[in-house]
């Protein structure tokens, strides 16, 4: 087993960089998440680790080695992809077995590997069967038993779930899980999924336009998201946003109701700020925040309601059954502690 | 159920016997052809005023065929269709399944200029082609020869199979080849292991038709074969007669059977291949 580090990439393709000098260090045995929406450039990123891509610029270390300049198959690494990358004319143990036997291994050693991966997975009834005669989710775990047998230092997954429906992705996502604390292997798992991400990972690497906007565990980001972007990304739904000034030490939103200032911060008078709350960190009082009802959703565990405050439509979520009507005027105040402030030009975090 | 179910379902019913009505009329004109040469290849008579006749089967008899076999010097003429056939497909396959798989994998300008010139080349009536061909190979020394008109069919045949391998090729998804890479495949091994596989039935497929084409093909061989490289196509003119002795037609019908026969037993172990090539990629594997 091996960590990864990640120096400086850069990647272009042609006129177009589509990522600009990422650095992330990777553990030993870590369980890693890129995550960010589509065309920010963390597929890119997973294959460059690959080498399925070169890098324009910096260094890929893995297990302290620069493997630049390596081809893929002397990196040590195993890959699941998107739509499983199966060998339609191979069974399952054909496939699972195929890089053993291209590596010139002991017929015997290789049904031997590929019977306790097979074990692993719940695969030994269908080593025999081709992928067409195998559902979604079998398909992907021969995908991940193709991967294991290798033995690697280190998995990489590419969206492996995308393609599975909501059921069988929940179901995936925890024997995935499973398979890394089994095997405590060195997993890169890209994801534009944020449950996925926040679920899976000991480490979350957000990305976006090619950079890193912030990486560390995913409660971490959950709870001090360092910008807007990952404020807004990381969590279902989304947090809201308001603009505000600070007048007379208080947060003056726009239609004028005013929010104080969290403990612990000091903010200049007349400063342009975004209030940040999450939908889930809002609670019902007589006074706060002044709403007013417009979309009433109980989904049975929590009631998600949306709202319109301060000329904008906003969202949140209460665990408690109050009984709400369209229309209706609310008042809400955030739980203390958990309101998120951030510059507006720079886009950081203030508190 | 109600009624407005039912009305439903038998005009579906009805409809279903339209269509099994229009492709049963369809089934016996394209059948009919072939019937009529069977009937009257089997047939002692020499004219034929409706096709009732022949299916009546009066003068029915197997001197036709005999006459094929022994007059005809079918099996010099069977000799040259089976070795050039056979050569073509086994040519067209080794340079067109590298060389289409080598179009997949170049990028951009190069390949749409190679592909544009691999199909221009279809733009092209053969017709046109044979004359100077003939002036050609009269040079060459290899007019009248096997390998002259091998090489004839070769000039439709490459063409024609690369432009239908890139094809083929192109419906390999890309991700298959990654993870070949990453199983640590070299070219070679992405080839022969990975791609190649993938496209076996439409490979397969081409190689019929291709013969088929060979084995069909009648305009090179009236230009190009000479005397000694006739293929069956050629072979069964010499049964038209002259203006006395008029047509054969029933030696020209058994002849007939003797030619397609091959090809269409061919086919029909083939089918399975066939049908397979043809819609190839049409699902994802």
């Amino acid at each position: 087993m091996a960590g990864v580090s990640i120096r400086n990439v850069e990647k272009t393709f042609g006129e177009t960089q589509v990522i600009h000098g990422i650095n992330v260090e990777i553990a030993d045995g870590a369980f890693v998440v890129l995550v960010g929406p589509s065309g920010c450039g963390k597929s890119t990123l997973l294959r460059i680790i690959a080498g399925l891509e070169d890098v324009t610029g910096g260094q890929i270390l893995i297990g302290g080695t620069e493997v630049n300049d390596m081809a893929p198959k002397d990196r040590d690494i195993a890959m699941v992809f998107q739509n499983y990358g199966l060998y339609p004319h191979m069974t399952v143990a054909q496939n699972m077995g195929f890089a053993l036997k291209l590596a010139r291994a002991e017929t015997a050693d290789i049904a031997l590997r590929v019977g306790r991966a097979a074990e692993i997975l719940n695969l030994t009834p269908l080593l025999d069967r081709f992928p067409r005669q195998l559902s979604g989710g079998q398909r992907q775990r021969v995908a991940m038993g193709r991967a294991i047998v290798r033995n690697p230092q280190v998995f990489l997954f590419d969206e492996p779930l995308s393609n599975l429906d909501a059921k069988l992705r929940v179901q995936m996502r925890a024997e995935i899980k499973e398979l890394h604390q089994r095997l405590k292997v060195t997993t890169v798992y890209v994801t534009h999924d944020q449950i996925e991400a926040m679920t899976m990972a000991d480490m979350i690497v957000v990305m976006h336009d090619g950079v890193v906007k912030q990486a560390g565990a995913p409660l971490e980001l959950y709870d001090r998201p360092s910008n807007l972007f990952v404020a807004g990304f990381i969590g279902s739904p989304s947090m809201n946003f308001f603009a505000a000034t600070v007048t007379d030490g208080a947060l003056r939103l726009a239609d004028g109701q005013s929010l104080q200032v969290p403990e612990g911060t000091s903010l200049a008078e007349g400063l342009q700020v975004i209030v940040g709350l999450r939908p889930e960190e809002l609670v019902l009082s007589d006074h706060g925040l002044r709403a007013e009802v417009t979309l009433v959703e109980p989904t049975g565990a929590e009631l998600h309601v949306g709202a319109r405050l301060a000329g904008q439509q906003m969202t949140a979520v209460f665990r408690e059954r109050h009984s709400l009507k369209h229309g209706q005027a609310i008042a809400m105040t955030p739980l203390p502690g958990r309101m998120h402030l951030f510059d507006p030009t720079t886009q950081t975090r203030l508190n | 159920m109600t009624n407005r179910m039912m009305s439903a379902r038998l005009r579906k019913r009805g409809a279903v016997w339209i269509i099994h009505a229009l492709l049963a009329i369809w089934l016996v004109i394209s059948l009919l052809p072939p019937v009529m040469l069977i009937a009257a290849s089997l047939n002692r008579t020499a004219l034929f005023r409706s096709p009732m006749d022949l299916l009546t089967f009066r003068d029915f008899t197997l001197e036709n065929f005999t006459q094929a076999f022994t007059r005809g010097d079918f099996w010099f003429f069977f000799t040259n269709s089976v070795i050039i056939s056979a050569s073509a497909v086994v040519i067209t396959l080794v340079v067109c399944v590298p060389l289409a798989y080598g179009l997949t994998k170049i990028s951009g300008r190069a390949r749409a200029a190679v592909s544009f010139g691999v199909l221009a080349m279809r733009f092209i009536p053969y017709v046109v082609l044979a004359l100077p061909l003939f002036l050609i190979f009269v040079n060459l020394g290899l007019s009248g020869s096997r390998t002259g008109l091998l090489l004839a069919h070769l000039s439709i045949h490459i063409p024609f199979a690369t432009w239908m391998l890139v094809g083929f090729f192109d419906t390999v998804p890309q991700e298959l080849e990654e993870a070949g890479i990453v199983d640590g495949c070299n070219p070679w091994h992405l080839f022969w292991h990975v791609s190649l596989p993938v496209v076996r039935s439409g490979v397969i497929a081409l190689a019929i038709l291709v013969f088929i084409i060979s084995w069909n093909e009648y305009l090179f061989a009236l230009f190009l074969a000479g005397n000694s490289a006739q293929p069956l196509t050629v072979g069964i003119t010499r049964f038209l007669g002259g203006a006395e002795a008029g047509a054969e037609y029933g030696v020209i019908a058994a002849y007939a059977v003797l030619v397609i026969a091959p090809v269409i037993l061919f086919a029909l172990t083939a089918n399975r291949y066939i049908v397979s090539g043809m819609t190839a990629g049409a699902v994802k594997g």
